[in-house]
């Protein structure tokens, strides 16, 4: 007697755990990288300040320039040594040294009192002058000056000046907490 | 003859893969959140509202103000000579930050007791570096002073457009 021969039925199965798996990490990675791309912080090491409150939702509005120490020889100069209560403090007066990067772009510093005159102007507004339109309102928006704990002051004074000529009087500068010990 | 019954192998293996997968999400995810956790802080400050349009200069850079004045001279222990100037007097050279710090404070207490509203500009030499300005900076903070400036030049004309007076040479 001829016998009939079970074709055993595989169950064939798609394994979705290895995709589920590659589809989260591209989504952390792109979550994160998004994040990165869209930040307006340069990497500068902030001043330290036991008064600096934390900066909790800052306003959309608020403009920021960053003073970093990139320039083309930066990484090893800071010739400049300071004693501030006996902890040394390390600066650098090269001009070229630094640089001016506002929401990513980088900027001469001849080219910032133009630029804040413009971002000065923009939501939410001025005041209105005083002189009746032939000078510039005062600024409504604020602006976040992110500079290097070693930049020397006639970098940021640069900054000052500029922003005091585009009416803009609202200034914050960033800080960071020193360490608790 | 009896046959021998395959029981066969029923060991239950539990599959790990899926839970390492998540656990190594979960450090990364951690790794990354915690790096962006680590919150900045500001410190507000304002530049005077009055300037900026005239580039004229001061005619009594005198003002009724305290100011602070950092000098750069690598010849001092700490760098920096610090002088403190009060409307109408000679600037006070201060020994170091910590007596700088008791002065403020002291100076405030002595504007508030007399009901003045008189700013305290901080005027560093281009020299100082940027954390010396925010310890200034913070000591006022420290005291309670609201209202603190910074003294800048023009660079158009080369004297003061109403952020400081830089023309007098006092503390040198």
């Amino acid at each position: 007697m001829k016998m009939k021969r079970h074709e055993q039925l595989e169950n064939v199965g798609f394994d979705m755990t290895p995709m589920i798996d590659c589809v989260f990490q591209l989504i952390i990675f792109f979550m994160l990288s998004t994040d990165f791309a869209n930040t307006q912080l340069e990497r500068v090491q902030l001043p330290k300040a036991t008064t600096a409150v934390e900066d909790k939702s800052p306003p959309e509005t608020r403009l920021m320039i960053n003073l970093a120490h990139v320039g083309p020889g930066a990484e090893t100069c800071k010739e400049l040594k300071y004693n501030q209560e006996n902890k040394l403090i390390k600066a650098c007066s090269v001009e070229k040294h630094w640089q001016i990067k506002v929401g990513n772009k980088k900027f001469e510093p001849s080219e910032l009192e133009q630029l804040l005159s413009l971002e000065g102007s923009k939501p939410p507004g001025r005041e209105p002058s005083p002189d009746g339109g032939k000078s510039l309102g005062l600024s409504k928006r604020t602006l976040q000056i992110r500079s290097d704990a070693g930049a020397v002051y006639q970098m940021l004074e640069k900054v000052f000046a500029a922003s005091a000529r585009a009416r803009i009087w609202k200034i914050e500068i960033g800080a960071s907490q020193p360490p608790k010990d | 003859m009896g046959r021998i019954k395959n029981k066969g192998s029923n060991e239950m293996k539990m599959d790990m893969t899926p839970m390492i997968d998540i656990i190594f999400q979960l450090i990364i995810f951690f790794m990354c959140s915690i790096k962006f956790k680590t919150l900045e802080g500001k410190l507000a400050s304002y530049l005077p509202k009055d300037v900026g349009i005239n580039s004229s200069q001061v005619a009594n850079p005198d003002m009724n103000e305290i100011r602070i004045r950092l000098i750069y001279d690598e010849t001092q222990p700490m760098n920096t000579k610090i002088f403190v100037k009060p409307y109408g007097a000679d600037g006070v050279r201060m020994n170091d930050w910590s007596q700088l710090k008791a002065d403020i404070a002291q100076r405030y207490q002595s504007i508030v007791a007399r009901n003045l509203t008189w700013p305290f500009i901080i005027d560093p030499e281009s020299k100082i570096p940027m954390q010396s300005v925010v310890y200034a900076l913070d000591m006022c903070r420290s005291a309670g002073i609201e209202d603190v400036r910074f003294a800048a030049k023009s660079p158009v004309t080369d004297s003061l457009s109403g952020l400081g007076d830089k023309s007098n040479k006092w503390g040198k």
